[in-house]
């Protein structure tokens, strides 16, 4: 038979579809438009940070530093100029998704491997063939990509989607009998993840947990390799990400991991208001007896000072968990039950925005794809698929954001598209592959339909590139041209309340310096 | 047009030794009182030049 899919067909098809994606992600870094608010100054702050070698400023409550290190890298390469540096961001989030092509290619391979080894049904067949499950895999993630993680978004999400699916590949690595290395190369994606964002740091403690079980319950030698293995990759793991554990809780006078879970429980639960919550009074059910609360300089319109702790471009959401520190959430049952109606709404936004995986899924099961009734044909894969919903159930009682839902969405459903079989003989794994090939070529025609969109409208407005606002370049230009004023302490205020939030043009700690750098719609004096 | 309390803001700002106020205002046919454009944004600065202090 003269197929199609024949698998080095379907291969050098997966190869020329990775490398038009990446091209497309081209697109979109220069063609996407302008967007930074305080997540991006925070983390750029923080890479500024680290270039000067102020790890005091690094060490930071609410945002872990592996993601501003990558920006910092992206500086270091391109000695980008103050208006470049923006579009620069934009490159390093490219070379993110770039990464994260690779790790889903690794992580499919992974999933394959622990199938194969499964696998011993002469009646039955995969669903999906290796190359098609990669392509659904391929076109799920430039899907998020055009959504949720959006490049021109200056967030660390993306990089942590690249150290989970790369953990998750290790685990199942060391499942399909692989070699010892893989366990460290556990611990280090894990440690790395925890330095991306302090999230990581619960769904890793429950894996490894879940993998010194089950090794405890094997025999002797299986038992000694995993319960050895799983012991280095945890000391890996502390290795990473010990340090910074250490510099917090010296930095906060506690033991902590990280004040964002703490801070979201406050937000989200106790309805605590999230600025200024000294001068509002706003607490919600949470305690406080704010340290080191920020200065209100006038009753009204309120006026504030970061003064005592002017770092950053904006001092408020650079640290919150300074201003906030002593803040106590307690536990309200109420709140609890507000949070689960609006987060199942948010959930089901989310899975009805994603519906993707779930057509090709009852596609395949319409069509006479079906999950085997062997356990030995799904169950391998089932802890990877538990990992990813452990991530939902973790979020869900707080707080859900698309872009937080990427990684657990992905280890949920691929491995649940892997696990699908077809009968061995008859056309439906041609079927399958025909599914995947149409999935993955509609995601592309749209993006590059997209980014003709985007270029013409480019053109049109005469901008250098999407990284540019019309508001805020002109006017950086115009007072860095008043020579006057550098090396002067001044400050900036906002009389449009949405610009306070996504701009950050409160009244606001701007510190003085020679190099005054834009960002996030002002221009921030710096020293040095 | 003019902030709500306005001088009261700023007296407070020279107090500090600020230089300068930058700040966005809505379009308007009138530019606010002496404030400066900064380009073609809606972006203006006002100088604190009696700010005690402030050269």
């Amino acid at each position: 038979m003269d197929s199609f899919s024949t698998p080095s067909r379907l291969r050098k098809f997966a190869l020329i579809y990775s490398l038009l994606l990446v091209l497309c992600g081209i697109g979109y870094a220069r063609y996407s438009n302008y967007i930074l608010d305080g997540d991006a100054v925070a983390f750029m702050d923080i890479g500024d940070a680290m270039h000067a070698h102020d790890f005091a400023h690094v060490v930071n409550g609410y945002w872990n530093p592996a993601y501003a290190g990558a920006l910092l890298v992206g500086e270091m390469v391109t000695h980008p100029s103050r208006w470049k540096e923006l579009q620069t961001f934009y490159f390093v989030n490219w070379a993110i998704f770039v990464l994260n092509i690779g790790a889903c290619w690794y992580f499919v391979r992974s999933m394959v491997m622990v199938r194969e080894r499964a696998e011993d049904d002469a009646t039955t067949a995969p669903a999906l063939s290796h190359m098609a499950l990669l392509l659904v895999a391929l076109a799920l993630l430039f899907a998020s990509f055009q959504r949720e993680l959006i490049l021109s978004a200056v967030r660390a999400d993306a990089l942590l989607l690249l150290l989970f699916l790369m953990a998750a590949s290790f685990a199942m690595r060391i499942q399909s009998g692989g070699r010892f290395f893989y366990y460290p190369l556990l611990g280090a994606a894990l440690g790395l993840a925890y330095l991306t964002k302090s999230f990581a740091f619960l769904p890793s403690g429950f894996l490894l947990a879940a993998m010194m079980v089950y090794g405890l319950t094997r025999k002797a030698d299986a038992r000694k390799r995993i319960v050895g293995g799983v012991l280095v990759a945890g000391v890996v793991l502390l290795a990473l990400a010990g340090p910074y554990v250490a510099a917090i809780s010296k930095q906060r006078g506690r033991l902590t991991t990280g004040e964002s879970a703490r801070l979201n429980y406050a937000f989200f639960v106790d309805q605590t208001g999230r600025w200024h919550e000294w001068r509002t009074g706003d607490l919600g059910h949470a305690k406080a007896d704010f340290k080191h609360h920020e200065e209100l300089l006038v009753n009204w319109p309120p006026v504030y000072s970061f003064d005592r702790h002017a770092v950053g471009t904006y001092p408020l959401w650079f640290d919150p968990s300074y201003w906030t520190d002593t803040i106590k959430p307690q536990f309200y049952l109420k709140g609890h039950l507000l949070r689960l109606a609006r987060c199942s709404a948010l959930m089901l936004r989310f899975l009805l925005g994603h519906g993707e995986a779930f057509a090709v899924l009852a596609i395949l099961l319409v069509t006479g794809c079906f999950f085997g009734k062997r356990r030995a044909l799904w169950l391998p894969l089932v802890p990877v698929a538990a990992w990813g919903l452990l991530m939902f159930g973790i979020y869900f009682p707080i707080d859900l954001q698309d872009r937080y839902l990427t990684g657990p969405l992905l280890l949920l459903v691929l491995p649940v598209l892997a696990m699908l079989r077809r009968p061995a003989e008859g056309n439906r794994g041609e079927v399958a592959t025909g599914v995947a090939l149409t999935l993955a070529g509609l995601v592309l025609a749209t993006a590059i339909s997209d980014l003709g969109d985007r270029r013409r409208t480019l053109s049109v407005t005469g901008y250098p590139s999407g990284a540019y606002s019309k508001e805020i370049y002109p006017a950086a230009a115009a007072l860095g041209a008043a020579g006057s004023l550098r090396g002067r302490r001044w400050r900036a205020l906002g009389t449009r309340p949405a610009m306070w939030i996504t701009t950050g043009l409160g009244w606001r700690g701007l510190r003085s310096g020679r190099r005054l750098r834009f960002r996030m719609g002002a221009i921030r004096g710096r020293s040095g | 047009m003019k902030l709500p309390n306005q001088d009261k803001v700023l007296d407070a700002l020279r107090a500090r030794h600020i230089a300068a106020v930058v700040a966005v205002f809505a379009p308007a046919e009138r530019e606010p009182e002496g404030w400066t454009k900064l380009g073609t944004s809606d972006f203006y600065v006002l100088r604190l030049g009696s700010a005690p202090g402030v050269q």
